[in-house]
């Protein structure tokens, strides 16, 4: 991994020249206007310059440092959980509003708990339905938040 | 009215039995959160903050203050027993903390970090009384320049103050500036950098970037590298610092509470400086410096009470200029926008009771810490012996739930699971959150006084550097912006001579 700093360095910087110039041409799209009478656009504008600016800047002292060596990922293992993490919150994301708050609360928990925190089904199961039904008690009942309804009607 | 008159309307405010309540289920909630490990100040208040939308909004800020200094305290605790940082300012309390709890000494490093802490807030109650009018008043006389230029000045305080270099911390200050522009324009209502999206047509909501952040980001982090918890089997037998403890400590808490309240002052982010500074003047100022690092009680008790002191004066600027001096305060200033109030130097004038009351508060509250903490040590151990693997699904949940209930958008949830991402990258290549976090919070009224500075002045730069106050700050600014750049300057610098 020789060289890794510097790459994990230099490409972030490559990403944000992209993303000023990205607001910049955005802005341009918008009325820019001018100092006296500014435009929806200048301010945005003016970011995106500022950035592309820093970031040439950050790149140049980045080519000159010198290089370390380092791993951008702790451990398959982490990055194993991450991903499942990340996989569990956009299936509760997509699904809350079909299988309603308690179910989906209730697979999220049994899912993490098998794959994260290789529980038994028993552990993962019981735990699972003590957190939907005592957070459906206290948002949807004590707090009367309007949550969505699945199927099963809680 | 005289500063007491403004105390005792305060302590009327306070003293409700509803806002009391109110101030103890912040307190004790806050430093729930605080205490979980890897959760910090930022994460309790974004947890929490959906909690008080159904509260009027002096209470909600009551129980809001509540959390802060309530995860402020819940974070020492985590330090001295687990010795993981709950935040950036209780790094310094791990290194003699930890070590006093492998002692023994857990119990006294936690009593002195609360006797700390109520001193300092006394103390912080006090200076806020008898400065906050004066600067409110003072801030009435600052335009669009002045606000702008102050803006500019609180950026460049927070950039110089992470410990990454200045260019990733502008980077990041630039980000959430950016961010802050998505949604329509005040001035002309043209939608700006929507991408059609109708959940950040109005603006990009603070919550689920606030909990993507800060809550996600963390969970995601402690998931890859594993929790390695270092819970002290020590029992913690008496609470009390001994007489001995007690006059080693009395100094470091006199001078961490005037080190904290200046620098808390400060816009930008004192608070972290402040601890910072109050260990290293202790360690310089001590006939052992040796001890420091090897369970010191002055290395406890000075920097606790530090920023604890920085922590409440961080309200300073925030009541008063409307500019938060950290992230937390930061958060505390959108919570202000979400019930409609603008903080500035008209809320002490137009909502005498909110301000005094919240100060009030924070001393009854300091007082509530002090009184329950030490009994409830117990518990929090027991809070930290949680497994993580259960832990932070409930961490998860919360977030999900915070962010879906004020507008029932799942949409939003989207968002936050994006800025968990983005946080998580971030945290990879080292870019520091709490700018982008300050700078979007702040985005639109630094955009407004920017815009308005250039009507006022029909299109001159100059005005920022002309009017006395403005240039004043600006100047500072430029200064820390040059002073922060030296350091990476100077690298390229000796590449090219080796």
């Amino acid at each position: 991994m020789e060289g890794f700093v510097r790459t994990r360095e230099v490409i972030p910087s490559i990403a944000w020249i992209i993303l000023g110039v990205m607001i910049c041409l955005g802005s341009t799209s918008m009325r820019l206007g001018s100092l006296s009478s500014p435009g929806p656009g200048l301010f945005p504008f003016i970011i995106g310059c500022v950035m592309i600016l820093v970031s040439i800047s950050q790149a140049i002292v980045y080519a000159f440092k010198k290089s370390e060596t380092g791993h951008f990922w702790q451990n398959r293992e982490g990055v194993k959980g991450v991903i499942i993490v990340l996989v569990l919150l956009s299936f509760y994301a997509l699904a809350l509003m079909h299988l309603g708050f308690s179910l989906c609360t209730f697979l999220f928990f049994v899912a993490i708990l098998k794959t994260l925190g290789r529980k038994s089904w028993n552990y993962a199961l019981s735990t699972a339905l003590i957190v939907s039904f005592f957070s459906y008690m206290v948002f949807a009942v004590w707090l009367k938040i309007n949550l969505p309804k699945g199927p099963l009607g809680i | 009215m005289s500063a007491l008159d403004n105390i005792i309307l305060g302590f009327q405010v306070c003293l409700t039995p509803m806002n009391l309540l109110w101030c103890f289920v912040g307190c004790l909630g806050g430093t729930l959160v605080g205490v979980l490990p890897g959760l910090g100040p930022q994460a309790a208040i974004a947890l929490l903050l959906p909690a008080t939308f159904y509260l009027p909004p002096v209470s909600a800020i009551i129980m809001l203050a509540g959390i802060y200094y309530g995860s402020m305290y819940g974070g020492s605790t985590t330090s001295i027993l687990v010795n993981i940082p709950g935040e950036a300012a209780s790094i310094i309390t791990c290194l003699d903390g930890h070590q006093m709890a492998k002692q023994g000494r857990a119990g006294p490093a936690l009593g002195i970090s609360a006797f700390g802490s109520f001193i300092a807030g006394t103390f912080g109650i006090f200076l806020l009384a008898i400065v906050a009018r004066p600067i409110s008043e003072f801030a009435l006389r600052f335009g669009p320049p002045e606000y702008f230029s102050l803006m500019c000045l609180a950026l460049m305080v927070l950039t110089n103050l992470t410990s990454a270099p200045l260019s990733k911390s502008l980077i990041s200050a630039l980000l959430g500036l950016f961010l802050g522009t998505v949604g329509y324009d005040i001035f002309t209502g043209y939608p700006r950098f929507t991408l059609g999206l109708t959940c950040i047509m109005d603006r990009i909501g603070l919550i689920p970037v606030i909990m993507g952040l800060f809550g996600v980001t963390e969970v995601l982090m402690n998931v890859e590298q594993g929790l390695k918890q270092t819970l002290s089997d020590k029992k913690i037998d008496h609470l009390l610092p001994n007489k001995e403890e007690w006059k080693r400590s009395a100094m470091p808490i006199a001078r961490g509470t005037i080190i904290g309240s200046i620098l808390g002052i400060l816009p930008g982010g004192g608070v972290v400086m402040s601890s910072m500074t109050s260990y290293a003047v202790e360690r310089r100022l001590s006939k052992h410096p040796e001890r420091f690092g090897k369970g010191a009680i002055e290395g406890v008790a000075g920097p606790e009470t530090a920023n604890n002191a920085a922590s409440q004066c961080g309200f300073i600027p925030l009541f008063t200029l409307g500019i938060p001096a950290n992230v937390t305060t930061a958060i505390l200033l959108g919570a202000l926008m979400l019930f409609g109030l603008q903080p500035g130097p008209m809320l002490i004038k137009n909502n005498p009771d909110l301000f005094w009351g919240t100060v009030a508060s924070m001393y009854v509250g300091n007082g509530m810490l002090l009184i329950l903490n030490l009994p409830l040590i117990g518990i929090w151990v027991r809070v930290l012996l949680i497994p993580y693997t259960l832990l932070f699904p409930l961490i998860l949940l919360f977030c999900l739930v915070g962010v879906y209930i004020p507008n029932n958008s799942v949409d939003e949830l989207w968002l936050m699971i994006f800025f968990g991402v983005v946080g998580y990258i971030f945290q990879k290549i080292q870019i520091p959150l709490a700018p982008l976090t300050l700078a979007m919070v702040i985005g639109r009224v630094f955009e407004n006084a920017f815009r308005q500075s250039l009507l006022l002045s029909q299109g001159s730069l100059m005005i920022f550097f002309q009017r006395p106050i403005s240039g004043t700050l600006m100047s500072i600014a430029i200064l820390l912006l040059v002073l922060g750049s030296i350091p990476q300057l100077w690298g390229i610098r000796e590449k090219l001579r080796t």
